[in-house]
């Protein structure tokens, strides 16, 4: 589904992608785990198109996307969610929703109906604010949702776009065990009906969701497994997972 | 429905501007007609301008150039229509037509290159399109150059229209006034609308979910110039005078001000804002020569404590109803 090959990317003398190659197969969650710092956030901002990479080439579905607009990456079925909350603030949560669905239904140049009462943006917004249990929330001011909701908008919003791909840049970062839970079993809901890239600090989250682990130290990939064979390999250990005990 | 002191106060603002030329007359000051009529024709500037800077968040300082592209389409037009005696230029459509098609290609221009840009940028780069407009102006010296150029007659309606009486006259600005509004309640409420409405609101977002903003910020930028220039059309009618002053930037600023000042991003606010403006500008200048000494502080007092200008007013006046009749029904249980 997503093939990234010899990718680099460097800030300054700061080599934030250093020669990273790696396939995320269809249907599978791939994670992408590795220490602050290690260019993680960059590599989803050159897959979504929001940075461009030094040299390399990312292949999504066939196509060679390394060089196409943000918009158009979109278009093709790539969606992410960010790490800080990244929603319209000043809108309803359905609004929010409604929008990233209108964003695929064709172009916009709609300049008479009103959009609030349109059945065939709002109906499939609130099938997306169902689907991550945000629909009692529906009308609310986004900007007044809890941080865990927001998270939770963010990838109601990504799903409204019908994505091929989803990259979900940390979804449960600052979230409480509570709220972290609830996402957990959303991204277990959303799994095998979406190719899933999955950027995670939290360790356990990660070996219970992932089916392939790919371990980032300072931009380069040093190894891209199952996760029963990233808890055994030496060279991660020693660069990652450290002394502690993994999984335990 | 709930009473909301907010729509009765806009419902009788719009009411009392229908009615202005009927008591205007009936106390005998005419002068007054002409002071409203200014009223409307700058709430069309204002309200066109809200369309980008209050939904599409685009704070374009060189909005009056539309305002002068439409008042030197018709001085230009009357110049030759009474000079050289051809006599289509004088026509009123042939004004309107020809104001929207040039406001629109030059907001087609000037709206291409600078929203490439963002922010100051974006100010800055609006700002020296109006100059330049503004000293093409100043340089045309066959249209009166600096001095501009008074009309010798009015935009032609005939049959249909006698511009030359001001009521007549309007009660035009009053319908166009009208027309906007209801075009920019349709067009910000539609998916254009809600593009719009998100650009502004996280521009970043709005691609990442697959908007190509570029191309909806241009056409808003469009639109937005060709009802200002119905605006320009109108204005110069109004004051039988073109000048090149009637685009210069501070005509831009001003017209940023009433947005503000009424409430940005709200239908009716622009207009509320572009009467609020002048009327201050009326009372002030009556009682001191110096007005502008007060009405400085005043704008500055507005902005800082009535977020969301005076329509902010408003809607704080309606959820204090609210709350208020809330608490007088508890009272009778």
């Amino acid at each position: 589904m997503l093939k990234v090959n010899s990718l680099i990317k460097s800030f300054g003398g700061l080599l934030a992608t250093d020669n990273l190659s790696f396939e995320v197969e269809v249907g599978t969650l791939h994670a992408v785990i590795g220490p602050n710092g290690a260019g993680k956030t960059t590599l989803i901002r050159q897959i979504t198109g929001e940075t461009k990479p030094d040299s390399g080439t990312i292949i999504f579905d066939g196509k060679d996307i390394s060089d196409i607009p943000v918009h158009l990456r979109s278009a093709l079925g790539l969606a992410r969610s960010f790490q800080i909350t990244n929603i319209f603030p000043d809108m309803s949560t359905w609004d929010n929703v409604a929008l990233a669905v209108q964003a695929h239904a064709g172009h916009s140049f709609h300049f008479w109906k009103d959009a609030r009462k349109d059945p065939v943006l709002r109906e499939p917004a609130l099938v997306f604010l169902k689907q991550v249990g945000l629909e009692e929330r529906a009308g609310i001011v986004a900007g007044q949702l809890s941080h865990g909701e927001h998270r939770q908008l963010e990838i109601a919003m990504a799903l409204a776009t019908r994505p091929k791909m989803l990259l979900l840049d940390e979804p449960m970062a600052g979230m409480g065990p509570e709220e972290a839970k609830a996402m957990v079993g959303i991204l277990q809901g959303l799994k095998r009906k979406l190719t899933i890239l999955l950027i995670e600090h939290d360790m356990d989250v990660v070996f219970t969701l992932a089916d392939q682990i790919t371990v980032m130290v300072y931009g380069r990939g040093i190894a891209t497994d199952a996760p029963e064979a990233i808890r055994k390999h030496p060279e991660v250990q020693a660069a990652y997972l450290g002394e502690e005990e993994v999984g335990a | 429905m709930k009473f909301s002191p907010r729509i009765y106060i806009i419902t009788l603002l719009m009411l009392a501007l229908g009615a202005v030329p009927l008591i205007a007359d009936s106390i005998d000051e005419p002068f007054y007609t002409v002071l409203f009529s200014r009223m409307l024709i700058l709430s069309i500037g204002a309200v066109s301008l809200n369309l980008i800077l209050g939904f599409g968040g685009m704070v374009s300082f060189g909005h009056a150039v539309y305002l002068g592209i439409g008042s030197y389409v018709v001085g230009i037009g009357t110049f030759h229509a009474v000079e050289d005696g051809v006599e289509w230029m004088g026509n009123g459509f042939a004004h309107l037509s020809i104001a929207v098609a040039v406001s629109a290609l030059a907001g087609l221009v000037i709206g291409a290159i600078s929203l490439r840009t963002h922010g100051v940028y974006f100010i800055m780069i609006t700002l020296a399109f109006s100059q330049m407009f503004y000293f093409i102006a100043v340089g045309s010296e066959n249209y009166g150059g600096d001095d501009g150029l008074s009309l010798y007659m009015r935009s032609d309606f005939s049959g249909l229209l006698d511009l030359s009486n001001d009521n007549s006259l309007y009660y035009l600005n009053f319908a166009f006034l009208l027309a906007s509004l209801y075009l920019s309640h349709r067009l910000t409420n539609s998916r254009f609308g809600m593009t719009l409405r998100g650009t502004k609101s996280n521009e970043q977002r709005m691609k990442s979910i697959g908007f190509p903003v570029f191309r909806y910020r241009l056409v808003a930028f469009v639109i937005a110039g060709a009802i200002c220039g119905l605006a320009g059309v109108l204005s110069s009618n109004q004051t039988d005078f073109v000048s090149p002053a009637v685009m210069h930037w501070t005509r831009s600023g001003d017209l940023i001000i009433m947005t503000v000042l009424g409430g940005i991003g709200t239908l009716f606010g622009p207009v509320i804002g572009a009467v609020a403006f002048l009327l201050l500008e009326e009372l002030l200048s009556g009682i001191t020569e110096y007005w502008q000494l007060f009405f400085g502080p005043m704008l500055v007092l507005i902005v800082i404590f009535a977020r969301g200008g005076i329509d902010g007013m408003l809607v704080a006046l309606d959820r204090w109803w609210l709350q208020f009749s809330l608490k007088k029904n508890t009272k009778v249980d």
